[in-house]
């Protein structure tokens, strides 16, 4: 367990529902009893330290739960741990983490994704039943087709925020990542609704849909297909594609002409929220602080030596997008495309029920490869960053594996709400198809 | 395309408020100019305006009334890194040689 670092904190005690829970139980569905579930280190969980794979918040401990925590005990599920990730998410490799990388269970010299890399290691090698991820341009769904497993990024404002440590608030949104869709489907509907602790969140009651791939429209979103893509995985997410359309789903080639903007789009966006959002460690109201003199060399140095290079660089990145004379060029610019790509989704969706792309244009690539190198490593998230943008909800699933032996990913995207669509989608598919079946060897991970 | 001089980059640092290392400064000067240049294409791709609120993204607020929620000193004492007489302390905010 140990050796594959995808969990932090490993002397924590796993909570279980307690007696004084059991009142509220018995009135409520209990539908996660017996569930064991890890939690990504950016989402509270009280009396349980939470760092966010930074150093900045090292000796922190959360004095309340995430409205998430809150609802998962509700419905009786078992917390076992935290997990590791890039530092305040920012990454998708885990090798940002201030605790070192977390490695892939299929393959331990590979990275197992990120920013949720942890959580999807522990799924794969089975040290939890469900993990708890977030995703801001694809850190749930990147990692659960690096380690093969299922993975859902909601509907935004589907899912309360509340607990989540922010990095780009109007993206942020948290989701579970299982083996199989059903178990995905059965935290989201426990953690889902509105929540008066994030006014972004809107009423919605999860429900099955009991969607019929009989005349189902899938459209083929021509910007997506045409990207460098490995062959192996491209020919994966067609399998899935011809199992719908051998089932009578009907196929288009559709056009999100905005969509090669989405991933410059978004490192403006991001840096801009990030930066604000991060400037409450600041040394004074955390745990970590730097002995200094004066107010302002206690933030410069707090924030100088607690947070990492991938940080710094974001933080940077969005000081200069909001400056003065650059502020109408790049965040503005960037918000209206930002948008146009919400509305591309709106008007494609008039004309076909869901999208399906691959979710990764490489399969999980060697721990090292990119770190040095932040524009090959963003575009790690170029399949998955348009759902985000548009705020729509995504699925990755497990499509089928390389000759190599490693997880190949394919995410199914549908309108905003329809959280259900996809996820009976992937629920059909599992239920004829064995990928979501197979599992790491041992030998891979000890 | 924008560039971004050593000078730029202190400066943002600034404003960031985070002191640099020379370690941070080779990192930052190999790639910051390099995203920036990556992020430059939306700066000559051709979209409207936005529109002034998105109403896709907007929820059903709740009514602007105040919510009695106060966070505990006991909550605040352990979660500061340094709290005396029922407040966080920080240090001087005035020194005698500031610029």
């Amino acid at each position: 367990m140990s050796e594959l670092n995808a969990f932090l904190h490993t002397d924590l005690k796993p909570i279980s529902p307690s007696p004084l829970d059991s009142l509220e139980l018995a009135r409520g569905n209990r539908s996660l009893e017996g569930m064991k579930v890890a939690i990504k280190d950016n989402i509270a969980v009280a009396d349980w330290p939470l760092t966010a794979g930074s150093k900045i918040l090292d000796g922190y401990i959360s004095p309340y739960d995430a409205t998430v925590i809150t609802k998962l005990k509700r419905a009786g599920a078992t917390l076992i741990g935290k997990t590791n990730l890039d530092e305040f998410a920012m990454g998708s490799s885990t090798e940002t983490s201030a605790f070192g990388p977390a490695l892939n269970p299929w393959d331990n010299t590979r990275v197992p994704g990120g920013s949720s890399g942890g959580s999807a290691a522990a799924v794969a090698a089975g040290l939890c039943d469900v993990a708890l991820g977030s995703d801001t341009a694809g850190s749930i769904r990147q990692p659960a087709a690096f380690c093969g497993v299922t993975g859902l990024k909601p509907t935004y404002g589907s899912v309360s925020r509340y607990g989540l440590v922010a990095l780009a608030s109007s993206f942020d949104v948290i989701g579970a990542m299982a083996y199989k869709a059903e178990d995905v489907e059965r935290v989201f509907a426990a953690m889902s609704g509105q929540d008066e602790f994030d006014q972004t969140t809107f009423s919605y009651k999860y429900k099955p849909e009991g969607v019929k791939v009989d005349g189902l429209k899938i459209g083929l979103p021509r910007e997506l297909w045409e990207l460098e893509i490995d062959p192996e995985i491209k020919k994966a997410t067609q399998e899935l594609v011809k199992f719908f359309v051998d089932r009578g789903a009907k196929i288009s080639d559709v056009s999100l002409p905005s969509l090669p903007l989405a991933l410059p789009a978004y490192y403006v966006i991001l840096p801009a929220e990030a930066s604000a959002n991060l400037a409450r460690f600041d040394g004074i109201r955390y745990k970590h602080s730097e002995p200094t003199e004066t107010l302002l060399e206690r933030y410069t140095k707090t924030r100088s030596v607690g947070f990492g290079a991938e940080v710094k660089r974001r933080i940077l990145l969005g000081t200069f997008a909001l400056s003065v004379g650059h502020y109408d060029a790049y965040y503005q610019q960037a918000v209206n495309v930002q948008r146009k790509i919400e509305q591309e989704h709106q008007e494609v969706f008039e004309k076909v029920d869901v999208l399906i792309s691959p979710t990764t244009p490489s399969l999980p690539f060697k721990i090292g490869e990119k770190i040095d190198d932040p524009i090959e490593m963003y575009k790690s998230d170029l399949l998955t960053v348009g759902a985000n943008l548009a705020g729509v909800p995504a699925i990755s699933l497990p499509v089928g594996f390389s000759k190599s032996g490693l997880p190949i990913g394919a995410q199914i995207i549908a309108k905003r709400g329809s959280d259900n669509v996809v996820l009976d989608l992937a629920k059909i598919f599992q239920a004829e198809t064995e990928h979501h079946n197979r599992r790491p060897e041992p030998s891979n991970h000890q | 395309m924008t560039e971004l001089s050593r000078e730029d980059i202190n400066h943002l640092a600034k404003l960031a408020r985070i002191s640099l290392s020379d370690d941070d400064h080779k990192i930052l000067e190999r790639d910051l100019p390099k995203i920036v240049e990556f992020v430059d294409q939306i700066t000559r791709a051709k979209v409207d305006a936005a529109p002034t609120s998105a109403t896709t993204r907007l929820a059903e607020l709740r009514s602007d009334e105040p919510q009695n929620r106060t966070l505990s000193k006991e909550i605040l004492k352990k979660t500061a890194p340094e709290f005396k007489d029922g407040f966080v302390q920080v240090p001087a905010v005035f020194t005698n040689n500031n610029e």
